[in-house]
C-alpha cells in the first residue's frame, strides 16, 4: 500500500506484465462459474468464427482490482468501476496502469480519485476508476 | 423488452462467504494480499476476519447460495443469465459493457448476507452507422445479518443487434 504522501495527483503506476494463457480463463471459469464455451474451449469458439477463446471481462476486471487493492489498501477502497473495451485473448502481454487523480480533503477525510485500465501495449482492455478514503 | 421494466426484481438470494472460494478466487485473479488467505494476517491489517477481493461479489453466488439457506422466492427472473435471454428475445448479442461496485465497509469469511436485486436501468440507443444498442442494469445490494448494507454492485449489459 502505498504512504498518503506519496499520492500525488498525475502520479502513474504501471504492474509488472502477465502473458495470458488460456490456462488462465479455464481457472477464472472454475471460480466464476462460467464455463461459457467462448472462454475455455479453442474448438467451439473458433466454430463461432473468433479467432481463439477470449478471457471473461471479469478476470480482467479481478486482475485489475487486485492491482488498485494493492496500491490503496482494501480496507480503504469505496469505489470500484469498470468499463469492457475489447477482448482479451491468450499469449497477450497485459499490465495494469493506475494513474492518481484527484485528490481532496474534507473535515477529516482524504478522498483519492485512481484511474486505472488492464493494457496490452497502448490498447485498453477494461478501463475503469476507484475512490479510496482515509481518515486523517 | 417487454417483460422488464425498472424496478422489478430479480430472485433474492442468501448466501454464505467461505474461506475455501475466497481464497482460492483470490489466487487466480492475482490477489497476492496474505489477508485473503490468513486469519492472522487478516487480524494484523486491522480486519475481524478474511476479507474477500474486491470482485468476489460477483462469483459468490456460485459458491455459497445454498440451497437450504434460500429464501421464500418471490419470483422474478432467475438471475443475470435471465436477464440477457430477455434483453435479447428478438435476436442480438449481449456483452457485459459495465460493473462498479460501492463498498460499505469490508465483506468477510464466516459472514451469511442477503443480496436484492432489481432491473434499475432501461434504456436504447441507435447509433450513427445504424446499430441497435439497449442496455440493461441490475443493481443489487448485499446487506449483513443485521440488514444494514455492505455493498451495492451494479452489471450493465449491452444487446447489439
Amino acid at each position: 500500500m502505498l504512504a498518503f504522501d506519496e499520492m500525488t495527483t498525475g502520479r502513474i503506476f504501471v504492474g509488472p506484465p502477465r502473458q495470458l494463457t488460456r490456462v488462465d480463463f479455464v481457472r477464472y471459469a472454475g471460480v466464476s462459474g462460467d464455463y461459457n464455451p467462448l472462454h475455455v474451449d479453442e474448438v467451439s469458439a473458433q466454430a463461432t468464427g473468433q479467432p481463439s477463446v477470449f478471457g471473461h471481462g471479469m478476470y480482467s476486471a479481478g486482475l485489475l482490482a487486485s492491482a488498485v487493492a494493492d496500491l490503496v489498501g482494501l480496507a480503504h477502497l469505496r469505489r470500484y468501476t469498470v468499463r469492457f473495451t475489447r477482448l482479451a485473448r491468450p499469449d497477450e502481454e497485459v499490465f495494469t496502469e493506475l494513474t492518481i487523480g484527484d485528490v481532496r480533503e474534507s473535515e477529516g477525510t482524504v478522498t483519492v480519485a485512481v484511474d486505472c485500465a488492464l493494457k496490452s501495449g497502448d490498447s485498453e482492455i477494461v478501463k475503469g476508476s476507484a475512490v479510496a478514503e482515509y481518515s486523517r | 423488452m417487454s417483460q422488464m421494466r425498472v424496478g422489478d426484481p430479480l430472485t433474492a438470494r442468501r448466501v454464505t462467504i467461505e474461506q475455501g472460494p475466497v481464497a482460492l478466487f483470490a489466487e487466480v485473479v492475482g490477489a497476492s494480499d496474505p489477508v485473503h488467505r490468513s486469519l492472522k494476517a487478516a487480524r494484523e491489517a486491522g480486519f475481524d476476519a478474511v476479507p474477500v477481493p474486491p470482485t468476489y461479489p460477483f462469483v459468490m453466488d456460485y459458491f455459497g447460495a445454498h440451497p437450504d439457506l434460500q429464501p421464500a422466492q418471490t419470483g422474478g427472473l432467475a438471475g443475470l443469465k435471465e436477464v440477457a435471454e430477455a434483453l435479447s428475445e428478438d435476436g442480438g448479442i449481449v456483452v457485459h459493457g459495465e460493473e462498479s461496485f460501492e463498498y460499505r465497509r469490508p465483506l468477510l469469511v464466516g459472514e451469511t448476507v442477503d443480496v436484492e436485486a432489481v432491473i434499475s436501468d432501461l434504456s436504447e440507443r441507435t447509433r450513427s452507422n445504424g446499430q441497435r444498442m439497449k442496455f440493461v442494469t441490475v443493481e443489487y445490494v448485499v446487506r449483513d445479518a443485521s440488514a444494514e448494507p455492505i455493498l451495492t454492485r451494479k452489471t450493465t449489459m449491452i444487446c447489439l443487434t
